[in-house]
């Protein structure tokens, strides 16, 4: 195939050794508070466990067509989790985690 | 010499954000790959500057240099929204301020010297203004010139997150105390810059001038304009004794309100192809890009190129084809015809593809082009504006040919250059 059409997660590899990093694609719940117009989250709960967010380390929109979403990247214990929101249907999603290994 | 512009350079852009975004990546040395089985580095991080990885180094080199190097993909959705903030940034300062590429930037002091007269102030405002809107790790270069030429080159040879003034003479009173602010003179700049750092010398220019035993912008005052001409053409003379006189080229003087000349798409594949359907396919899928973006921007354009880059087995093989048509065009399916059928098919196929190239050039607004005269035209055009209208609200490529129906759809990108920032920061 002249362009791979399933990307294999490459940082595994690469042997990516210093974090352990993990797709996981599962809707949250998020909390959090507005101020000025802008949403900040504070907390998010996944499955039955709630995360406090210590640190937006970055927060970047993207646009596939009329879809707008807003990617935040937070720490919480030392880890990192990407969490997704989806301005059209109001859904979150937490995208990734990032482990030390 | 009074400081008329700004200059300001985002250090090892790609890398630093996706350290901020990642602090695992901090302090590391990271390259950056365009996407998964690249083996071309197109940025590095400060860290892996340090052992000499480079934009544009090979990962097996990388590797030999720094063999924990970390390798990450590029996340162009990121770059572009950061540029987005930068540009805000820049404009609340001066309306004049103008994005050069994804993380360079000119601000001209003129308009605005009442309210900033000191422009180490303002520069140290705006390193501040960045590390608070992009985060603690971004850190920029900034260079003040009396032109863009200056400004740029004293921010491109400056250390890392320091501002640098350039003037004609350095007084006593001048030499700035603080910690992170450098004056230098502009004849030590242009003595001692390597054209490297000098926008508007490229690596053939560079190399063609060493023999003349010119390596600085200093040293082109000591070549002739007869020599100059000679040896470097009517068009590329000017430019290099300009340069050699610390003024600006015409590379850095672009009109800003000026419409897009041009759109341009190019795409690597991951290896060889000589698959006729995978050739026309990569063509195909580039061209409604290059199409999209042009009536995007509501324009049209009658120069038409392609250009074919591979091997046959002995070194590296190009083709090339353009057409200057005399009507203006905007419809994928017109392109694709006459690249196709009229450029694409005249190529010998001597060698296997690897790199692929598509444009669609000299544009015009449409409403300053002709009206054309077929119906088919404006059944056409009724048939693309629909089609937009879908790409507009659920992506690029949700609805297309069914030439592309089976394989991987090559997707819009940005590139560090920023091209086509005309359609990526007004039209997207």
């Amino acid at each position: 195939m002249f362009f791979p059409s399933k990307l294999v997660d490459f940082r595994i590899f690469f042997g990516y050794k210093c974090v352990v990093f993990q797709k996981i694609g599962e809707k949250i719940a998020v909390a959090g508070f507005y101020d000025k117009a802008k949403f900040t989250p504070k907390r998010f709960k996944w499955h039955t466990r709630e995360y406090k967010i210590e640190e937006i380390t970055i927060a970047s929109d993207i646009k596939d067509g009329g879809v707008k979403k807003r990617m935040y990247s937070v720490l919480c214990s030392g880890n990192l989790y990407r969490i997704c929101f989806n301005r059209d249907d109001e859904i979150w999603v937490l995208e990734e985690v990032w482990l030390p290994g | 010499m009074s400081s008329n512009f700004i200059h300001i350079d985002i250090n090892s852009y790609f890398a630093s954000l996706l350290q901020q975004e990642n602090p695992f990546l901090r302090g590391k040395p990271v390259g950056v790959i365009k996407d998964v089985g690249r083996t071309c580095i197109i940025a590095a991080s400060k860290e892996a500057k340090k052992y000499g990885v480079k934009t544009g180094s090979n990962v097996k080199e990388a590797k030999k240099l720094i063999p924990s190097i970390i390798l990450i993909p590029a996340k162009f959705d990121l770059y572009l929204h950061c540029t987005k903030k930068l540009k805000q940034i820049f404009e609340s300062i001066t309306p004049d301020a103008e994005i050069f590429s994804l993380d360079e930037a000119f601000i001209p002091l003129d308009n605005c010297v009442y309210l900033y007269s000191d422009p180490y102030k303002l520069a140290l405002n705006i390193q501040e203004k960045i590390k608070k809107e992009l985060g603690e790790w971004v850190t920029c270069n900034i260079g003040i010139g009396e032109n863009r030429l200056l400004a740029k080159t004293a921010g491109e040879i400056a250390p890392k997150g320091s501002i640098l003034k350039i003037v004609d003479e350095i007084n006593p009173a001048d030499i700035p105390k603080e910690k992170g602010f450098l004056i230098m003179t502009k004849d030590e700049l242009l003595k001692t810059a390597k054209f490297s750092d000098v926008c508007g010398i490229g690596f053939r220019l560079e190399e063609r001038l060493k023999p003349f035993g010119v390596e600085h912008p200093y040293q082109i005052n000591s070549l002739s304009d007869e020599v100059l001409e000679k040896y470097f053409g009517p068009f590329y003379s000017q430019a290099l004794r300009r340069i050699g006189k610390g003024e600006e080229s015409y590379i850095l003087n672009r009109p800003e309100n000026a419409h897009m000349k041009g759109v341009g798409r190019t795409i690597t594949g991951y290896k060889l192809c000589s698959s006729e359907d995978a050739i026309k396919r990569v063509l195909y899928n580039l061209t409604e890009e290059v199409t999209y973006k042009v009536r995007k921007m509501d324009m049209a354009g009658r120069l038409i190129f392609v250009f074919l880059t591979g091997s046959n087995g002995g070194g590296e093989k190009s083709w090339h084809g353009h057409k200057t048509l005399k009507h203006y065009i905007r419809h994928t399916n017109e392109m694709f015809n006459i690249l196709y059928h009229s450029l694409y098919k005249k190529w010998k196929r001597n060698f296997s593809v690897i790199r692929f190239g598509v444009g669609l050039s000299l544009l015009k607004p449409l409403k300053e082009t002709p009206y054309p005269l077929l119906t088919e035209w404006y059944k056409n055009e009724r048939l693309y504006k629909a089609m937009d209208k879908i790409s507009d609200k659920f992506g690029l490529f949700t609805i297309r040919s069914g030439v592309l129906k089976e394989e991987e759809i090559i997707r819009p990108e940005v590139t560090g250059f920023l091209g086509d920032k005309k359609y990526q920061l007004d039209y997207n």
